[in-house]
């Protein structure tokens, strides 16, 4: 059974790259736009077990993009609904659902591998920057605004923190979110973790990767530390 | 020289996205943003309140976010690169 799912990548990932991603758990913060597209790429490479961190209910306004629910699941707690998902792909996944925000209390298991910024707001992705720089975890971090977003890597030691490259970052009231968006930024962030965990390095850190549907327009930003 | 990019949603309301200023000495980011307004009217408006940086206004010289340098008096240089942009909050 489980040959079978990942039959299309075996020229891609090594027999030992694939036992890699088996062996890893990534911590996904927030189960949105970003995290839902984030935690069902994960699965379908094969990642052996995420945590799914979201104090959320579905809404009938996140079915334009949020892909691992539906009509049906509306009212449910996401972290749950996308547990299940997840699970009717591949059940040998370890997955744990947590209901609940982050906070300066939230613990990351210390078998995290990666952790995932897939979050909507600056405020709780900085708490989740210093749990991560806490724990030495990477973090993959993305962020959206209508057709736009970005994204980068902060390493454990070798970055500047996200506070530190977005000070001054503001909140949006209800920042647009498309389908698409997600989509691009969610791969990317699914990408650099397979990177990560594969021990192909971060492509990343220490860049800023700033994508825009709008043009089609993918710019890197070099930062420094 | 000094490179310009414009990124983000401020791509939008601005065109070129990227524009390579003239600058033969280095001056404080605050007169190239007067500067760059004459190239870019209505600039100013999105990225100040009165002298201050507006809220979600994010520019990194040369990589490094001018919060942690001296702000709108970070000098810039010839050669130097200058990234405005708001980055997306949204998940």
């Amino acid at each position: 059974m489980r040959e079978s799912i990942f039959a299309r990548q075996k020229a891609l990932l090594s027999p030992e790259e694939q036992a890699r991603l088996r062996a890893a758990t990534v911590f996904v913060a927030g189960i949105g736009g970003l995290g839902g597209f984030v935690a069902e790429g994960l699965t379908r490479f094969g990642i052996g077990g995420l945590v799914l961190v979201d104090p959320d209910r579905v809404s009938p306004s996140d079915l334009n993009r949020q892909i691992l629910y539906t009509a049906k699941d509306v009212g449910a707690f996401k972290a749950q609904v996308a547990k299940e998902r997840l699970l009717a792909i591949r059940d040998d996944l370890w997955v744990e659902a947590w209901v609940q925000p982050v906070s300066e209390r939230t613990v990351i298991p210390s078998q995290t591998k990666v952790v995932v910024d897939a979050l909507d707001n600056w405020e709780s992705r900085f708490v989740l920057d210093e749990l991560a720089r806490k724990a030495g975890k990477y973090l993959v971090h993305a962020g959206l605004s209508g057709f736009f977003g970005q994204v980068t890597t902060i390493s454990p030691d070798a970055t500047s923190r996200l506070k530190d490259i977005f000070a001054g970052a503001g909140e949006e009231a209800v920042p647009s979110a498309v389908f698409s968006i997600c989509a691009v930024l969610a791969a990317l962030q699914v990408q650099e973790v397979i990177n990560i965990v594969c021990g192909r390095g971060p492509r990343l850190a220490g860049r800023l990767l700033v994508v825009d549907l709008e043009h089609y327009s993918f710019e890197m930003v070099p930062l420094v530390k | 020289m000094v490179k310009i990019k414009l990124l983000g949603t401020l791509r939008l309301r601005f065109t070129p996205w990227q524009k390579e200023i003239p600058l033969k000495d280095s001056l404080p980011l605050a007169e190239l943003l007067a500067l760059l307004e004459k190239e870019y009217p209505g600039l100013l408006a999105h990225l100040l309140e009165g002298k201050e940086l507006k809220p979600g206004v994010v520019i990194l010289v040369n990589g490094k976010n001018i919060h942690h340098l001296a702000g709108l008096e970070t000098r810039v240089s010839p050669g130097d690169t200058v990234v405005i942009f708001p980055p997306g909050a949204g998940g």
